[in-house]
């Protein structure tokens, strides 16, 4: 009590415990612990499921897509590495990765029978499907950090995370070199990164 | 591909907007420079913040996943929690004695080699290829203890988790077999016997390597106390003269209670005392890792012979 640390130790602090919760998170799975699998599915669900919806554009696939990634965590657990980075992300990554897929798949066949785009390129907050908002904090928050990028560098990300587009594509479509549209994704994820950050240190200093 | 060449892509391959032989070599790059996986950790955080997290899935999700969850066999779990434990060892630890003169590394060759005895029965090969007959799980582990002398932590490591999958993979499809080991047992008792070694011998290893204990969980500790049960008839009667029964009553989670006849040949008879033990305890002082005098065990009807009958109980280790 009464000792002030800076907001350094304090988020070092809150990513040292999240890696410990994962750790344990994973541990529960690995030894057979079914619960494990409903507190992550608590957890995490929105964030599998909203990924998918927002790059498939369909809720069925994107409830499939639901199932299989958290079947693959209760299968295999011990694939996440939580010195690699967090559940979180590594559950995202499943979610986007499938996701991705299925459009690159399917690609041909959607963008050229879609007569409705269903979302403009930059970020809708409508609902297509018609599920629940369940965090409107956290879509605001987003949308926030979003808009404080440059044009290129939104454009960029949104064609590449939400419309499944390689880099070479997002090129092409840019009309900008390759090495630009890498290092345009790489630096709109830094930026968004650094915001997330100060997110996280707001957080922790509101408690 | 070179550090700045792969650093350039790091964006990308975090929006997973690498071509597939691109994104091969961005992870070949990660697993050994730290540099980039600390960058790639952090955009891949900030990637999953992209999706929004806003909808819901439908209601049903959760009861459609589990219901489409496979259940876990203990065989199969207990490897998995082994292996956990293994992968995080390090090259001093592997070396480490974790029960008598065995140490971490020759306790994983040790249950390879009982392992391989059922791996045998299910008709899969066996490293080294195994005699007729099949000898005791003693003789078999210092076969595959002098195989594997020379091989680092590491492939030992792997061939008893590579053999393992087989079994696993091998047992959910097998019909009535029939598995030597110390005793004879049918394919599923056996897997049960391998469930619980594997779970013995992998505290032996947490324990030697400063990590705390971690029992199964409850129904997979079930079968393992229901097998002791069955078992413990033909062990206790070696020490024990009595044509009595024990009642044991194991609680907690997993828990049940079992009459055991301490003369196997003799009829049912009501028994003569009842015990009352945890079944995580009762499990471990059956493989004889706790005293009947560590234990919070409660007693009724006739104490002398429950006290011999304890006494007995820790004979049946090594676990069949």
């Amino acid at each position: 009590m009464g000792v002030r640390v800076g907001p350094e130790v304090e988020v070092s602090a809150l990513f040292q415990q999240r890696a410990t919760d994962d750790a344990n998170s994973r541990d529960r799975l690995v030894h057979g612990d079914e619960t494990a699998l409903i507190d992550l599915h608590e957890r995490f669900s929105s964030l599998v499921y909203t990924i998918a919806v927002r790059v498939t554009r369909d809720s069925t696939a994107a409830e499939d897509i639901t199932q299989e990634v958290f079947l693959a965590v209760w299968q295999r657990p011990h694939d996440f590495q939580p010195d690699r980075g967090s559940l979180r992300g590594w559950l995202a990554m499943m979610a986007h990765r499938r996701a991705v897929d299925l459009v690159r798949r399917e690609e041909a066949h959607r963008r050229t029978n879609l007569a409705v785009r269903l979302y403009d390129a930059t970020f809708s907050r409508g609902d297509p499907v018609g599920e629940q908002v369940s965090d409107e904090d956290a879509a605001a928050r987003l949308a926030e950090a979003l808009k404080a990028l440059p044009e290129r560098l939104c454009r960029a990300i949104t064609l590449a995370y939400l419309e499944g587009h390689t880099y070479r594509e997002v090129a092409v479509v840019l009309g900008v070199p390759e090495g630009t549209a890498k290092s345009q994704l790489r630096e709109g994820l830094r930026r968004l990164a650094e915001a997330l950050r100060e997110t996280h240190t707001g957080e922790v200093e509101g408690r | 591909m070179t550090h700045d060449a792969v650093a350039e892509l790091i964006g990308a391959w975090a929006l997973d907007a690498c071509p597939p032989d691109e994104t091969e070599l961005v992870e070949e790059h990660l697993a050994s420079c730290d540099t980039c996986a600390v960058e790639a950790a952090a955009l891949r955080e900030a990637a999953a913040d992209l999706g929004g997290a806003y909808l819901r899935p439908p209601a049903h999700s959760l009861s459609r996943l589990l219901a489409a969850a496979p259940a876990k066999s203990p065989y199969g779990t207990q490897v998995a929690a082994l292996d956990l434990l293994l992968s995080d060892l390090t090259p001093v630890q592997w070396q480490r004695p974790a029960l008598g003169e065995l140490t971490v590394r020759e306790l994983v060759a040790h249950l390879a080699a009982t392992d391989s005895l059922v791996a045998h029965a299910l008709g899969l090969p066996t490293a080294p290829p195994m005699p007729a007959p099949p000898p005791s799980p003693a003789a078999r582990t210092e076969a595959v203890l002098r195989f594997e002398e020379n091989r680092s932590p590491s492939q030992t490591h792997r061939a008893w988790r590579s053999q393992a999958d087989e079994i696993a993979k091998a047992s959910t499809s097998a019909g009535a077999v029939m598995v030597k080991l110390s005793r004879t047992f049918p394919l599923e008792d056996a897997l049960t016997a391998r469930a619980y070694e594997t779970w013995i011998h992998r505290e032996d290893i947490a324990s030697a390597t400063g990590r705390p204990p971690m029992p199964p969980l409850p129904t997979h500790i079930h079968p393992m106390a229901d097998l002791a049960a069955r078992v413990l008839p033909r062990v206790v009667s070696r020490a024990v003269a009595s044509s009595e029964a024990v009642r044991l009553h194991l609680t907690g989670p997993g828990g049940g209670t079992w009459t055991v006849p301490l003369d196997p040949a003799s009829a049912m008879t009501s028994p003569a005392t009842a015990i009352t033990v945890n079944v995580v305890d009762f499990c471990r002082l059956a493989a004889n890792r706790q005293a009947p005098s560590q234990l919070a065990i409660t007693i009724e009807g006739d104490i002398p012979l429950a006290h011999a009958f304890l006494a007995a109980v820790p004979s049946m280790a090594p676990v069949p």
